[in-house]
């Protein structure tokens, strides 16, 4: 390379370093390393690449049932969702208190809102007294981030701590199917894996057109039917 | 200028191992590494890590690459080991300020050659003084002199690696050198090709 070359010592010097070479047996120790390496990358890798596709759905099945939400009139069984007592903490868009009559007609004449409606609409000076606000979307979607986040970090245990928390303090519903996958990867991981088939057994069973249908299959053993 | 070490051309036979879009097969990939090695091992020793040192770092460094495989672009390994090779050789180095251990003694050429002994042991001072010299030169500075002088890249190559302009690499050339200059000034009696010239 041109520039202000260096004397015939300075040569001399990086001559000697560009000789060295190094061991072979460096070498090959390396190569062993690097293979191990790589092979065991491949191992964790698997199943990481498996959970990556889940955030994905995962992530699509939040945005779909939010604009759905958003979208839905009152008048569908959604609205069970929007009577929940304002939150401090996530205030809902479509908060029955300013116009709450007909928001208790609803909640009265909706069917699938039944357990919301032994909630009274709670006044804002009651708020601390109110009982448990039924789960949000967020609350749902965030219970199911963290058993995923465990599940990744291969604390099976932790994830399946976090999805009884989706079932039975959250009573989530809106993610249930994701849930219910998420379970039986936990299951399986965690050593459960007669578990994991029973609960996809029975996912397949109740879900037949499910877009999930096929990753609850995969739980089955090869050589039982679904 | 080209590189006589078959793992120094940028475009060399060996493909990366991510060049396409399957995995590379065990024995593409072995052979991947013991092509990049040489030069993995030479910035290594150029950024002051004795023997024993640039061998753990170097097989660390490989063991990065084969982690990130996937995520290595195929036109950019060469920058990617030679990111990753600079990052290793300066936790290595904290690491053994850390520890307060002495650097390594010279002597222990790591592998055989054809040479008298006597030329080893002037190549192994000579290799030390360099190092001696090269770790007084400011970092920038001292990666630029070690892929031109030891690793003979152009500037455009240098450019690509340090990921900066050519001109920058071309004044950090200079004062690397002018840097260098004055300093073999000042240890020219330590010249080890003294007696034999």
């Amino acid at each position: 390379m041109s520039g202000d070359a260096l004397d015939d010592l300075a040569a001399k010097l990086f001559d000697a370093a560009r000789r060295e070479q190094p061991p072979h047996a460096a070498i090959e120790r390396a190569v062993a390393a690097a293979a191990e390496a790589r092979r065991t990358h491949a191992m964790v890798a698997m199943p990481d690449r498996r959970l990556r596709k889940w955030s994905i759905g995962l992530a699509l099945a939040a945005s779909a049932a939010l604009a759905w939400w958003r979208l839905s009139p009152r008048s569908e069984p959604a609205v069970a969702i929007v009577a929940e007592p304002p939150s401090a903490e996530s205030p809902k868009p479509h908060a029955p208190e300013a116009e709450p009559a007909p928001s208790t007609q609803q909640r009265a004449s909706a069917p699938s809102a039944a357990p919301f409606t032994t909630r009274a609409p709670a006044p804002r000076s009651a708020a601390p007294a109110a009982p448990p606000a039924p789960a949000t979307l967020g609350d749902e979607l965030e219970a199911l981030k963290r058993a995923e986040t465990a599940l990744r970090g291969g604390d099976a245990g932790g994830a399946l701590a976090a999805l009884d928390r989706y079932d039975r303090v959250l009573k989530g519903t809106k993610l249930r199917a994701e849930a219910a996958l998420l379970r039986m990867d936990a299951l399986k991981r965690s050593g459960h894996a007669e578990q994991a088939a029973e609960l996809a057994q029975r996912f397949v069973k109740e879900n037949p057109g499910s877009p999930l249908v096929d990753r609850a299959r995969s739980f089955l053993p090869p050589a039982a039917p679904p | 200028m080209a590189a006589q070490d078959p793992s120094l051309s940028l475009t060399e036979s060996h493909p990366p191992p991510s060049s396409g879009a399957a995995q590379p097969s065990d024995d593409d990939f072995n052979a991947w590494v013991r092509a990049q090695y040489g030069f993995v091992w030479r910035v290594l020793r150029g950024m002051g890590l004795g023997h024993a040192d640039a061998e753990d770092a170097a097989q660390q460094v490989f063991v990065v690459a084969a982690r990130k495989l996937e995520q290595i672009d195929a036109a950019r390994e060469r920058s990617f080991l030679y990111g990753v090779a600079l990052r290793v050789a300066h936790n290595t180095k904290r690491g053994l300020r850390r520890q307060r251990r002495a650097p390594e003694e010279p002597g222990d050429e790591p592998s055989p050659d054809s040479d008298a002994p006597d030329r080893k042991a002037e190549r192994a001072q000579a290799r030390q003084l360099l190092q001696e010299l090269l770790e007084q030169v400011p970092e920038k500075l001292r990666r630029v002199l070690i892929l031109a002088e030891i690793e003979q890249m152009e500037a455009p190559q240098i450019a690509a690696l340090e990921n900066v302009p050519v001109g920058t690499v071309a004044s950090r050339l200079r004062l690397g050198r002018a840097r260098l200059r004055e300093l073999l000034e000042a240890a020219r009696h330590r010249n080890p090709f003294a007696e034999s010239s």
